[in-house]
């Protein structure tokens, strides 16, 4: 009779795995349902970006890390207080983590491989683009544009050979009537399109697409109109020409779900050295459900950004999921440093 | 046998709900709908927000119906996602051509998502009728050359109706002095478009219904008015200098000359 | 011969809740179990047993004394690992079947996984659970429970036993079968520590007994120690009512007390093993025939 997986590494993540993967799959199929059942009322149905979709992908990543993040709670017993067995296991167990590090790194395993394959299974049939690098140009100086003014420079460090600029202006309040400011865009001195360019509105978004060429500095000029813009940081974006794997972009955004997960099992492992099963599994439960449908964790980005294309790498996306990586190992030092069953 | 009364009486109340509200999928829905609220309603309006910072107009429009798919009742709210998918500009356009042509695409996809949620408006119907309406008149005015092409594809046919509908729905008087002082723009429009008998029925129409019009001097003025134009337009001699004079009636002063 | 646990002025306190005061669990007690021995700890709920054990398995810190199991500290990695502990209360982890679980306590006692899987088919065997084949331990009766406890315990081949209640649950085979591997590992040299409620398989199967109550050593000593009261009695059979008045009014006449004539009963499990034991020796006969 051989076992494999012996420790509780591959005894969470098989049971996991045989928990979780029947919820996460009806929930794939519920989402697919569903976006096919309620598309955007658009004349042209392919003009909606796949990242309205968002909720509908979002579905099934919820329940896997859900599932996950409760079947390893249930199934590890220091995860709460006055458990049958903790003490079996923490004297069996070695290490500083006493074998949660290994539990809790199951339980992520097991989510990786489900939220992979539902990412790389639902993105594509959601319409989800090619993955292009994004990549903010920083300016040399802030200020208003408006005829007359200096052009604003902006620059793109290494120079990435794009295809597409992404304008989203903030307008101001006009000195006179109304009259949209044209701009004039030119890229190391040469006029990237002849297209017209006008905005009027705070936050319009301008977008237009030029032969692919390497970029090193922006200049953008207003020539004409009465429309304050400012173009603070994040308002011009270069889409680059390269076309990024998309399979690998998807396995990175199930990676950044593994995020809320982590430090949900980190919080509940400190929490379980006082509160009991209910109370620790309902505090994952509403972690996760907070952070992935209530978008505090960086997972409901990623999926967008998936969505609209954006390569994750080059994205704004990673740093975002600092913040809950530092409380998940902030709690896993804690719960480290607080010895469980001092008393009886 | 105390455990047996919860479900028979679960039971009974689930029969005599069903009896009261028979479980059309209608139902169904808005029995979902009203479960769901509460819990999904935060976060697609944070999904709403986002996308108006970080997508394009047709995501915020789509972020828009998936909130008002949680509140279908909610009137203002389709008025608002509405105009605004309307009267946003997506891209500059390359040439004035093309800008009509996404202009009236995104009007049609507004008055079309507006019509659909009048079934749920209830008494607010009217609401979303005048926004009908007005729509294409302000859309008209955003975009220079939108105002010849809607006329063309029957934009002022399709605004009579509205008119006539809101009319039928609700014969308020505040309705039917809408419907007499629109009278001139649409005659316009189907002026514009070669309707000329339209226009006459539209004006005629527009006649009749100042006898509504609360204010009486006002009434009997516009009435005159009205009657001039017509005279007008079928041939007869007219002394219009009033009609010239009064800016309500600028739109039909091309077709008075 | 070394021994295998030896404590000395042992005490446990524990803090009270809010402003309660401390809880004294043990009294400072001397203790010394040498290999090849088993020792009993009787004592009413709350006397201490569980703690005793707790602090020997390493799991709690004395407040007071010192303690050396196997030569070294019992919190020590390599000492756990050379004692078997089988705690009171449900297992851990009620997911895994029988072998999951014994595979899992195997690697984690660093056993290399083919020995690991040999010993536990031998325990499981032994112990009558190859026929739970893969239902979760969760699932399983009391008295199964104990038995996979037990052989979680005895999977490292340990030179100390602590055995928390080893026999409560189980049917009167299952507690046979406990005492009758708990003989042979003395036998082997192991050392074993029970506490127990049941009087009668510590005075079957105990070299040695320790008394607690309320945390304190209330006595200690052999078997015949502590049972020995200066009376002897006189066992006959085959005498009639008439035969035995005379010999009692004879040993009245020799300045004796005769304290009562009453017919001896036997003792119950032996009625239950004529009753019941034939049937149920031939079932467990198939089974490890099948097993085997």
């Amino acid at each position: 009779m051989r076992i494999g997986g012996r420790g509780p590494f591959g005894l969470v993540l098989r049971r996991c795995l045989a928990a979780v993967w029947l919820p996460t799959l009806l929930a794939a199929l519920a989402g697919l349902v569903l976006q096919r059942a309620a598309p955007p009322q658009l004349a042209d149905a392919a003009a909606a970006t796949a990242a309205v979709s968002s909720p509908w992908l979002m579905l099934p990543l919820l329940v896997a890390a859900i599932g996950a993040a409760v079947t390893a709670v249930r199934f590890w017993p220091p995860f709460a207080a006055q458990r049958p067995g903790a003490e079996t296991l923490r004297r069996l167990q070695r290490g500083p983590l006493a074998g949660n590090g290994a539990t809790i790194a199951g339980a992520l395993t097991a989510q990786l491989a489900l939220t992979s394959l539902v990412l790389g299974a639902l993105a594509g049939s959601f319409g989800a683009p090619a993955a292009r690098a994004h990549v903010e140009p920083r300016p040399a100086r802030e200020g208003l544009l408006l005829p007359g003014t200096a052009p604003l420079t902006f620059t793109a460090a290494d120079g990435p050979v794009c295809r597409t600029l992404l304008l989203r202006p903030h307008a101001g309040l006009p000195d006179g009537p109304i009259t949209a400011t044209r701009l004039e865009v030119r890229a190391d001195g040469e006029l990237l399109t002849t297209a017209p360019l006008a905005c009027v509105e705070d936050r319009q978004l301008l977008r237009f697409d030029f032969a692919p060429r390497s970029v090193h500095e922006l200049t953008i000029t207003a020539t004409a109109g009465t429309v304050p813009l400012w173009l603070p940081r994040g308002a011009v974006v270069l889409v680059g020409d390269a076309e990024r794997p998309w399979p690998l972009n998807a396995a990175l955004v199930a990676l950044i779900g593994l995020v809320p997960t982590f430090a949900a099992l980190a919080l509940a492992l400190l929490g379980g050295r006082v509160a009991a099963l209910p109370t620790v599994t309902t505090v994952v439960v509403a972690i996760l459900f907070v952070s992935i449908a209530g978008e505090l964790g960086p997972l409901p980005a990623a999926v967008r950004a998936l969505l609209r294309g954006q390569w994750l790498p080059a994205s704004p996306v990673f740093p975002a999921s600092i913040p809950s990586l530092l409380v998940g190992s902030l709690a896993m030092i804690l719960s480290m440093s607080w010895p469980a069953g001092s008393r009886r | 046998m105390m455990s047996r009364v919860p479900p028979i009486v679960a039971a009974c109340a689930g029969l005599g709900a069903a009896a009261l509200v028979p479980p059309t999928p209608d139902v169904g829905r808005e029995v979902a709908a009203w479960a769901a609220r509460p819990a999904v309603l935060p976060f697609a309006w944070g999904a709403f927000t986002e996308a108006r910072d970080a997508g394009d107009g047709d995501e915020v429009f789509a972020r828009g119906q998936q909130i008002l798919r949680l509140l279908p009742t909610w009137t203002d709210g389709h008025q608002a996602f509405a105009c605004d998918y309307a009267l946003r500009e997506r891209q500059p356009a390359a040439d004035a051509e093309a800008r009509q042509l996404d202009a009236e695409r995104r009007l049609q996809v507004a008055m079309s998502w507006l019509d659909a949620a009048r079934a749920t408006a209830g008494r607010r119907e009217i609401d979303l009728l005048q926004t009908l309406v007005m729509l294409p008149e302000i859309a008209a005015r955003q975009t220079p050359g939108l105002h010849e092409r809607l006329a063309r594809h029957g934009g002022a046919e399709r605004t009579d109706r509205w008119l006539a509908e809101a009319e039928r729905r609700f014969p308020t008087a505040a309705v039917r002095e809408m419907r007499t002082f629109f009278g001139p723009r649409l005659a316009a429009n189907m002026l514009t478009a070669g309707n000329r008998d339209g226009a006459l029925l539209v004006l005629d129409t527009a006649i009749t219904r100042s006898a509504d019009v609360r204010d009486r001097a006002l009434a009997d003025e516009w009435a005159m008015r009205l009657r001039e134009v017509v005279r007008a337009l079928r041939g007869e001699t007219v002394d219009l200098t009033a009609v010239h004079a009064d800016p309500r009636f600028a739109p039909l002063l091309p077709f008075l000359r | 011969m070394t021994a295998a646990i030896s404590a000395r002025q042992l005490a446990v306190t524990f803090a009270g809740r809010g402003r309660a005061a401390p809880v004294r669990a043990l009294a400072p007690l001397d203790l010394e179990v040498t290999r090849g021995r088993i020792v009993g700890v009787l004592g009413p709920n709350g006397s201490g047993k569980t703690t005793l054990l707790r602090v020997l398995a390493g799991l709690q810190r004395p407040v007071a004394g010192s303690v050396e199991v196997l030569g070294g500290a019992a919190t020590a990695r390599a000492v756990q690992r050379r004692v078997g502990y089988q705690p009171e209360g449900p297992l851990p982890i009620g997911v895994l079947s029988a072998p999951e679980y014994l595979a899992y306590v195997g690697a984690e006692l660093g056993l290399p996984d083919a020995e690991a899987d040999a010993r536990a088919h031998r325990l499981l065997t032994r112990l009558d659970l190859l026929g739970a084949g893969r239902r979760w331990i969760g699932t399983f009766s009391t008295g199964m429970q104990k038995r996979t406890a037990l052989a979680a315990a005895l999977l490292g081949d340990p030179e100390l036993l602590l055995l928390d209640e080893p026999t409560s649950g189980l049917d009167p085979f299952g507690s046979e079968l406990v005492m009758q591997i708990l003989r042979e590992r003395k036998a082997a040299g192991c050392a074993v520590l029970m506490a127990s409620h049941h009087l009668l398989e510590v005075e079957a199967l105990c070299d040695e007994v320790l008394v607690l109550q309320g945390g304190v050593l209330r006595a200690r000593g052999t078997l015949d120690e502590l049972l020995a009261t200066g009376d002897r009695a006189l066992v006959l059979r085959g005498l009639d009512d008439r035969a035995l008045q005379e010999l009692a009014a004879a040993a009245r006449a020799r300045g004796g007390e005769v304290v009562g004539i009453e017919a001896k009963h036997r003792h119950l499990f032996a009625l239950f093993r004529r009753l019941a034991g034939a049937e149920a020796a031939g079932h467990r006969g198939d089974r490890d025939g099948a097993g085997a």
